[in-house]
């Protein structure tokens, strides 16, 4: 019997353009169809999404996106960011997003991606571009504990220097990005995902995603985080071992390589999600 | 025996259960780069972590009955000139079984020559019982030159689990 994942991995097969500014149902090509997993849940458990899609603006803007997906009644965020337009030669941009989904009752639900848009610029999911999305039923009460934090900024969220900072939902007493694991097994190890999205403004610098456990830092991802137009996605994940049974929590920092990535860095959505494994 | 914990988040609450029984979910991940990796290869070849150094893999033992959810993606750039790659995730049974799967790509262009992030996320199935090892490879589609700097990042997962 295997584990109760479902998945969609497929190149697009063409652009797929959008204006919306409310949601819609992301699909695989011009007219094509949407991009679904149908999944099947106890009454107890919770729904993991990831997903992972790339674009850009069709013309010489830079539109914020948001990706977001649906269980047949209700959207979810996912991660936001913003992509480049063409005229700029940008290359497709990479849009992250996890969201923990609770509540849903037993039953079989169809979950569908979905994109919007911040202008009424033409963007589009790129031909070629592989989109990822992937459900799985995590909390079953025997299989896979799970934590997760999604967090899409509507102000900017401010680091300085080159050490690690915690990544909140704000900067000033803002909430950290965390997900909040009781730990069952003292010989299991957690799988931790993170994602952020944004830029350095007046200069392009090397940013890394970290993650905060107890005392220690886990790097886990470099991203060069460009001043201006387009927004540098991080993504990364480490497999923390060593942890003792109870209450562990991860937090999400950040960090760059000099000290200029100062208060005008500005990102857009975060997550994190930590899983335990074998 | 359960009890359950909740978080109050951005988006409402998120929930964790204490399980009496481990999860059997099996998993490793990787690894930073020792040196620049740069291919201009048009078919798959291994990424490795240095120059002429190792492969970025991981194993499992598979019953046969189990899907294997394959996670990877890294930070890349491109050095002499602009592309496109795809990075992909060669499983071996080591008994001949062999396949390559493309799991994401990964563009340049010419004005925009930064370090990026790219990930994908492919279940695979079908997988017979026996050993499996894992491992990233990269291939280029449209001409280019593609590095892997030192100190980045390549991860790799695979996971599997019975319910």
């Amino acid at each position: 019997m295997t584990a109760n994942v479902k998945n969609y991995h497929a190149a697009q097969a063409g652009n797929f353009s959008f204006t919306s500014t409310s949601y819609i149902n992301a699909l695989d090509n011009a007219g094509g169809s949407a991009i679904q997993r149908t999944i099947t849940k106890g009454a107890s458990s919770d729904i993991l999404v990831l997903a992972t899609v790339y674009g850009a603006a069709t013309v010489n803007v830079n539109p914020t996106i948001t990706l977001g997906v649906n269980d047949g009644t209700t959207d979810y965020d996912l991660g936001r960011t913003r992509w480049e337009g063409t005229a700029l030669s940008s290359p497709p941009g990479m849009l992250p997003g996890l969201r923990l989904i609770t509540g849903l009752g037993a039953g079989t639900y169809t979950f569908t991606l979905r994109i919007k848009n911040s202008v009424a610029f033409a963007a589009a999911i790129l031909s070629g571009t592989f989109v990822s999305f992937t459900v799985i039923e995590v909390n079953t009460g025997t299989q896979i504990n799970c934590a997760a934090m999604t967090h899409l900024y509507t102000a900017a969220w401010t680091t300085v220097g080159t050490g690690y900072n915690t990544v909140t939902t704000q900067t000033v007493a803002g909430t950290t990005i965390r997900a909040a694991l009781t730990k069952a097994g003292a010989g299991t190890n957690v799988l931790v995902r993170g994602f952020f999205t944004g830029a350095g403004t007046g200069v392009a610098i090397l940013g890394t995603l970290g993650i905060l456990n107890s005392a220690t830092d886990y790097d886990a991802m470099t991203t060069l985080l460009r001043s201006g137009q387009a927004h540098s996605p991080a993504l990364g994940e480490r497999l923390i071992t060593g942890l003792a049974a109870g209450a562990q929590n991860f937090d999400l920092r950040a960090k760059c390589t000099a000290s200029a990535w100062n208060a005008s860095a500005n990102i857009h959505s975060a997550g994190i999600v930590a899983l335990e494994v074998g | 025996m359960r009890s359950a914990l909740a978080q109050h988040g951005q988006f409402g609450r998120t929930i964790k259960r204490i399980t009496a029984a481990p999860p059997v979910t099996w998993f490793y991940t990787a690894v930073v780069a020792v040196t620049d990796f740069t291919t201009t290869s048009t078919s798959y070849v291994d990424l490795l972590d240095a120059a002429a150094g190792n492969p970025f893999t991981v194993t499992a033992t598979l019953d046969g009955t189990q899907d294997v959810l394959i996670s990877t993606g890294g930070s890349y750039q491109h050095s002499a000139s602009p592309g496109t790659f795809v990075i992909g995730v060669e499983a071996d049974d080591g008994v001949g079984g062999v396949t390559d799967y493309d799991i994401t790509l990964f563009t340049t262009r010419t004005n925009i020559n930064v370090r990026r992030n790219t990930e994908g996320q492919k279940l695979l199935t079908g997988l017979a019982a026996g050993n499996w090892t894992f491992t990233v490879r990269v291939k280029v589609v449209t001409p280019g030159t593609f590095t892997h700097f030192v100190g980045d990042r390549t991860f790799i997962r695979a996971l599997a689990c019975d319910l």
